[in-house]
């Protein structure tokens, strides 16, 4: 076995080096592709028009000027486009991409604004692909809180003027130190009038930690194709002398499975430090978090055992290299698509979403994810195991199968 | 010394391949199973090799049930099937080294069978360069590494030039002459030659054949 085993690696070791260049290259493009697509995305949320949904106690008359005014048209170098809808709906609407951010007021807030009294932060709920425009609704909100209080401070300040004119001022200073300390009250802590929730495209990711886990997957779905020169067999005159010789099916299976991994985790690892590399000298890359290293192997380690797992029965299945490339290519790719490693999964229909979910390249995605979302792993972590004994155990018979000849 | 192949039956789904072969070979002996494609000459080596079960029968060597104790009869029989059994990315001693230890491996090329078949003269060639009769020669020697005295041969010499079956006929007829047994699944008439005795398979049986050197009379029973 131990033979057997060594004489596979040394088959797979030869195609290492081409295969580095090939996932080199891979990813060159990819990188390339992904930084200019997180690079646009930033340039374009300055001119993009947004719709924003109010949501909450929206029934004040000053408030409702307030819509109607922004609705109307405002000055900031984003075109807003604002609309009022429930809570849930907006939530939905969110969700689905129909709006860009929705804005809850909370109960009573315009009458306690104007009274002077503490109120309960207004929330606005976002999600991650628009972080810059987050930035953008805290300044809005800001200032307009701000010009609410300056107005209405200018405002006490005349009234009071107007009660010395008219001889009606006894203790009105006193009363104009207390509002003017609640007013200065206010703009020093007027950052805390919001808070901010963040839905995320999926996982919970930023688009870009979302997109980094995305083109990982398809990278190591893809490094395992030129494997197909090495694993598919049309000939199974070598498995036949194996086993008539004692060495089982099972064991060839698991010989080539073990070389197999062991050149993914290789490549695995260039991959890892080709990325790191590139995240430092890529100044588009800088919107993605960097997890700790030992959190991102610990995520692809069982991934690539299910990939490999994978190769091993799309290589199996084919009958000759040229159906066994369109199998894999195709295979993998349209897995990655319908996994949403190529689009965000939230803009597929919810039955995709369910779908991928399960799905091995799906849940590969789930995975990795978990080391940027700091979510729980264990569940994507049973499941890859489980597709890589369901893939491996898929595989075994197919070969037995072939291996005696009965597939004619 | 002797195998003996009692009652094998073997279908395919709802089809019979093999429909109760009886076989019996002294040591020393070559035979020869001939038949048209697809007949089940193959399937009958295979199932011999332990690579695929019967449905029912028996194979012995000198009493000792093969198909019970698998690995006396990985030992007892070298099978060399159709096709190239090797790695055709590696050399030829990469592959030899897959079935021999390394110092059985320096006497085979020394001395041992390994130089009678020829195989010394291309030991770092990758496989892939080889001829067909080079890759047949070293299928055979990676096949008899733990000199097995039962040889099964999946159609040895097809397809290869005159002088690569000359030195495949030549370790053949030395196996004979160790008291060996071999059994030739074959179409060709220089493996015929070899042979001491001939079947032909026909609708999942074996009936055995005077060849007389008739191609004719052959082509006429298939």
């Amino acid at each position: 076995m131990k033979k057997y085993f060594f004489l596979q690696l040394k088959l797979s070791g030869r195609l290492l080096p081409f295969v580095l260049g090939a996932t080199l290259a891979l990813l060159l493009g990819m990188g390339l592709i992904l930084s200019g697509l997180l690079a646009s995305f930033r340039t374009e949320e300055g001119s993009k028009e947004l719709t924003v949904a109010i949501s909450g106690d929206t029934d004040n008359t000053y408030l409702q000027w307030g819509i109607s005014a922004l609705q109307m048209g405002e000055d900031s170098p984003f075109s807003v486009f604002v609309v009022e809808m429930s809570q849930d709906k907006a939530h939905t609407a969110l969700k689905k991409g129909e709006i860009s951010a929705y804005v809850i007021i909370p109960e009573g807030l315009m009458e306690k604004a104007l009274a002077g009294e503490s109120f309960e932060p207004i929330t606005y709920v976002t999600s991650a692909g628009i972080e810059g425009f987050s930035g953008f609704l805290k300044r809005e909100i800001t200032t307009w809180v701000t010009k609410i209080v300056v107005y209405s401070q200018k405002g006490s300040y005349g009234l009071a003027e107007l009660l010395t004119d008219h001889d009606l001022d006894k203790d009105v200073n006193t009363h104009m130190t207390v509002l003017a300390l609640e007013y200065a009250d206010l703009i020093i802590h007027r950052d805390s009038i919001y808070q901010t929730e963040t839905l995320g495209v999926s996982d919970g990711l930023s688009t870009g930690d979302y997109y980094i886990c995305a083109a990982t997957v398809i990278l190591l779905s893809l490094m395992g194709l030129p494997y197909a020169a090495t694993y598919i067999r049309q000939d199974y005159a070598l498995p036949r002398m194996l086993h008539s010789r004692g060495f089982s099916t099972t064991r060839q299976l698991l010989c080539e499975y073990g070389a197999h991994l062991l050149c993914m985790l290789i490549l695995g690892g260039f991959l890892l430090t080709v990325t790191a590399i590139a995240l430092k000298i890529l100044p588009a890359l800088d919107v993605v978090n960097i997890p700790a290293l030992g959190d991102l192997v610990l995520r692809i380690v069982p991934v690539l055992f299910m990939l490999a797992a994978l190769n091993m029965l799309l290589f199996t299945l084919s009958g000759n290299m040229v159906s066994g490339l369109l199998l894999h290519f195709f295979g993998t790719i349209g897995l990655c698509y319908v996994s949403g490693c190529i689009y965000p999964i939230t803009a597929f229909p919810m039955p995709v979403q369910h779908l991928a979910a399960v799905l091995p390249t799906g849940i590969a995605r789930h995975h990795l994810s978990t080391a940027f979302s700091h979510g729980p792993a264990w569940g994507s972590f049973g499941g890859l195991i489980l597709y890589t004994l369901v893939f491996l155990g898929i595989a075994l018979p197919v070969r037995i199968r072939k291996t005696a000849g009965i597939e004619r | 010394m002797k195998i003996q192949i009692k009652d094998i039956y073997k279908k395919y789904g709802s089809k019979p391949v093999l429909q109760g072969i009886d076989l019996e070979v002294e040591a020393g002996n070559c035979v020869g199973i001939l038949g048209s494609n697809g007949c089940g000459k193959s399937t009958l080596l295979s199932i011999l090799a332990g690579i695929q079960p019967a449905d029912k029968g028996e194979f012995s060597f000198d009493g000792t049930d093969l198909f019970r104790y698998p690995r006396e009869r990985s030992r007892l029989v070298g099978y060399v099937p159709q096709g190239t059994p090797l790695i055709e990315e590696l050399t030829a001693y990469d592959n030899l080294r897959l079935w021999y230890s390394k110092a059985d491996l320096k006497t085979a090329l020394n001395s041992g069978v390994l130089q009678m078949l020829g195989v010394d003269k291309f030991l770092k060639v990758p496989v892939s360069k080889l001829s067909g009769g080079m890759k047949k020669r070293l299928s055979i020697g990676c096949a008899i590494s733990e000199r097995p005295p039962i040889l099964l041969l999946d159609e040895p010499m097809a397809a290869l030039d005159l002088s690569c079956k000359q030195n495949i006929s030549q370790y053949i007829k030395a196996h004979k002459a160790q008291g060996g047994i071999a059994l030739i699944s074959s179409h060709d008439i220089l493996e015929l030659e070899l042979c001491d005795s001939w079947y032909i398979m026909k609708g999942g049986r074996l009936t055995p054949f005077a060849y007389t050197g008739n191609l004719d009379e052959l082509i006429k029973n298939l």
